[in-house]
C-alpha cells in the first residue's frame, strides 16, 4: 500500500497532527517521524484511548520528504470475545494534519489494508504512513 | 462447534402469526449472527430477562456485567414435530454491530475521563435483547403442565459509578499498560531500520525523477533511469520486508503481552468492579399450551430495576474477594388461571421486592436471594422466593452451578438446579 501524501508549503507554518481512535479496546498510538536517516519520536498515547492530542511535527520548510509513521495497537482483552470481529470491522481512526496546503482531505482515514489482526482476533495493529511533501 | 440453523417449520409458523412475540422470534432467527456456527464458548445458562420473567432462571436478581455480542443457551432445540422450538435462549447485544464514533475503553469500563464522567453512557451501549423458550412438562410454580413459554426480554445498564480512588487506579493501570505495549512491540529495531531506508529510498526516487525530467541528454537520461529503476526495485523489496514483519506483528504482540506479568497485572486491575450500578430490564412472555400456536395466550410481562453495591472485600489483592449487595424491584402484569378451569384467565398486577447478597472469593461464589411478590387484588396469591446458589468457575466460560430453595407459588415449590452452566442438557429442574 502506498503512503498517504500531505502537501506542505514553504510558509514557515508549523505542521500539527492529531489522531483519534474509536474502539472499546485498549488502544495505544505512537507517532514517529522519519527524516534524513533519523527517527524522531513524537510521543505516544497513555490513556488507553489511543488519542494523540494536537502535536507539533515541526516547521514546514524542514519537513519536506519526511514520513510520519503512526502505529496504533489495540488490545481487546476486556471486550467480549463474541464482539472482537465487530470491533475489527467497525474500527475507526482519524488522522488530522494542520498547517499544510489548504483544501486537502481531512481527516485522513484508516484504510482496510492498514489494519491487521492476530489469529485469535484479540489484538489489532494498525499502521498508517503519511509522506509530507512540498508541492 | 454446534450448528444452529433456522428450522423451516418454525419460520413458516412465525410468518403466519400476527402477534408480536413470534415476530420477535423470527427476527432472532433471521439475525445475521445466528446463521453462523455457534461456538461452545458462547453457550451458557442465561440469567436473561426472558428466563427471569418465568421465574426459572437460577438467579432472579442478576449481578451486572457488560453484555456479550452474542450468547446462547441451548438445553434442547428439538421441537418434537411441533411448530415451536423448546428450551433455549438467545441473547444479542446490537450495539456491537454498529459503528460508534466516540468509543473509548474508559467509556466502556465507566472510568471517569478528564471531561466526561462516563457514569451514564447511553441506554443503547449496554443493551442486550434476549428470547427464551421453556417447555414445562409438569405444573410447577407459575408454570402449567405441557405448556411452552416463549419470552422476549431486554436489559441495559442505566448508571455506573466509580469513586475517585477507583477511577485513579484504573486510569493508572491504562497508562502503565500503554507503556508496556510500546515496549513489547515486536521487531522494533528491524522495523525502524527498514523505515529509515524506505524513507531515504523514497526521497531518492523523487530526486531521480526530478533529474530524469530535467535531463535532455539521452545517455545521461539512460544512466539516471537505471538508477531510478534500481531505487524503485529496492523500495519494493523494503516494503515487502516491512509487510512480512507487519503481518506477524499482531500475533507476536499478543504473545508478548500474554507472557508479560506486568501487562497481565494491569489488565487484571481493570476488572475491578464499580462501586454502584443501576440496571433496568423488561420482559414479555406468552404461553403455548400443548406447544400449539392456536392455543397461545398472554402469560406475563414485567419491568424491573436492580441496584448493585459492590460493598466490601477482605483482601482484594490476595483473595480477589468481593461482597455484593443487590436490590430488586419489579412490576408485573400476570395472567392467572381461574381455579378449576383450564383456559380461563384473569389479569393481576403484582410487585416484587427483594435483595440478593453474594460473596465471591477467587473461583467460588456463594449467594442468597430473597424476593417477595405481592398481588394488588388478591393477597392469597402472594408468595416468596428464597434461593441459595453456589457457583464454581472451572475454567474460562465454564461454571458449575448449584441452586437450592423455594420458588414463587402457593405450594412453596422446592427448587433445585444443578449443572454445568453451558446448559447442554446437563441442567435439570426438579420440583416437589
Amino acid at each position: 500500500m502506498d503512503n498517504e501524501i500531505y502537501f506542505i508549503e514553504k510558509k514557515e507554518n508549523e505542521i500539527f497532527i492529531t489522531v483519534t481512535v474509536s474502539t472499546h479496546g485498549i488502544a495505544t498510538t505512537e507517532v514517529k517521524l522519519f527524516q534524513d536517516g533519523s527517527i524522531i519520536n513524537k510521543g505516544f498515547s497513555t490513556n488507553g484511548a489511543g488519542l494523540i492530542s494536537k502535536t507539533s511535527l515541526g516547521t514546514d520548510i524542514k519537513l519536506d520528504g519526511t514520513t510520519i509513521k503512526i502505529e496504533t495497537d489495540i488490545v481487546l482483552t476486556k471486550v467480549p470475545k463474541s464482539a472482537w470481529e465487530s470491533c475489527f470491522k467497525n474500527l475507526e481512526i482519524h488522522y488530522y494534519l494542520e498547517g499544510g496546503k489548504a483544501n486537502q482531505k481531512q481527516p485522513i482515514e484508516l484504510l482496510s489494508s492498514e489494519k491487521k489482526k492476530s489469529s485469535s482476533g484479540e489484538t489489532i495493529v494498525v499502521i498508517k504512513r503519511i509522506d509530507l511533501l512540498l508541492e | 462447534m454446534i450448528s444452529l440453523k433456522p428450522n423451516k417449520n418454525i419460520t413458516k409458523s412465525c410468518f403466519r402469526m400476527k402477534n408480536n412475540i413470534l415476530s420477535i422470534l423470527l427476527l432472532f432467527y433471521t439475525f445475521p449472527l445466528i446463521a453462523q456456527d455457534i461456538e461452545i464458548k458462547d453457550l451458557k445458562t442465561l440469567n436473561a430477562p426472558g428466563f427471569q420473567i418465568l421465574d426459572i432462571a437460577p438467579n432472579t436478581i442478576d449481578k451486572p456485567s457488560n453484555p456479550k455480542a452474542f450468547a446462547a443457551s441451548l438445553m434442547s432445540l428439538t421441537s418434537s414435530g411441533t411448530a415451536l422450538p423448546k428450551n433455549f435462549a438467545l441473547e444479542v447485544s446490537p450495539y456491537w454491530y454498529f459503528k460508534n464514533k466516540n468509543a473509548t475503553v474508559s467509556q466502556y469500563l465507566n472510568i471517569k475521563e478528564e471531561n466526561r464522567s462516563n457514569s451514564y453512557t447511553g441506554l443503547f451501549n449496554k443493551m442486550s435483547m434476549s428470547i427464551a423458550s421453556v417447555y414445562s412438562d409438569s405444573t410447577s410454580g407459575s408454570l402449567v403442565k405441557n405448556t411452552n413459554y416463549i419470552a422476549f426480554g431486554m436489559r441495559t445498564n442505566v448508571f455506573t459509578y466509580r469513586n475517585e480512588k477507583q477511577n485513579q487506579k484504573l486510569r493508572t493501570a491504562l497508562v502503565n499498560f500503554s507503556e508496556r505495549v510500546i515496549k513489547l512491540r515486536p521487531n522494533q529495531k528491524d522495523t525502524d531500520s527498514l523505515e529509515q531506508e524506505l524513507n531515504a529510498t523514497s526521497n531518492r526516487i523523487r530526486k531521480l525523477y526530478g533529474e530524469l525530467m530535467a535531463e535532455s541528454n539521452d545517455s545521461l537520461k539512460r544512466a539516471i533511469n537505471e538508477k531510478y529503476i534500481n531505487a524503485i526495485t529496492r523500495k519494493t523489496l523494503i516494503k515487502k520486508k516491512l509487510d512480512d514483519l507487519e503481518n506477524q506483528a499482531p500475533d507476536l504482540l499478543e504473545n508478548n503481552i500474554k507472557k508479560d506479568t506486568l501487562s497481565q497485572n494491569y489488565l487484571k486491575e481493570l476488572d475491578d468492579l464499580p462501586l454502584f450500578q443501576v440496571d433496568a430490564a423488561f420482559a414479555y412472555s406468552e404461553a403455548f399450551p400443548e406447544n400449539k400456536t392456536e392455543n397461545k395466550h398472554f402469560n406475563r410481562s414485567g419491568v424491573w430495576i436492580n441496584a448493585t453495591l459492590n460493598a466490601f472485600s477482605f483482601d482484594h489483592e490476595e483473595l480477589n474477594d468481593n461482597l455484593t449487595l443487590m436490590m430488586c424491584s419489579r412490576f408485573i402484569s400476570d395472567n392467572i388461571s381461574n381455579e378449576n378451569t383450564v383456559n380461563e384467565f384473569y389479569r393481576q398486577k403484582a410487585f416484587d421486592f427483594g435483595f440478593k447478597i453474594e460473596y465471591s472469593i477467587k473461583e467460588l461464589s456463594l449467594s442468597f436471594e430473597y424476593l417477595k411478590r405481592d398481588y394488588s387484588n388478591d393477597s392469597n396469591l402472594n408468595s416468596e422466593r428464597r434461593v441459595g446458589t453456589l457457583q464454581y468457575k472451572i475454567s474460562e466460560n465454564l461454571y458449575l452451578t448449584g441452586s437450592y430453595g423455594t420458588n414463587f407459588g402457593s405450594d412453596s415449590t422446592l427448587f433445585t438446579l444443578f449443572g454445568i452452566n453451558y446448559g447442554l442438557g446437563k441442567s435439570e429442574l426438579k420440583s416437589k
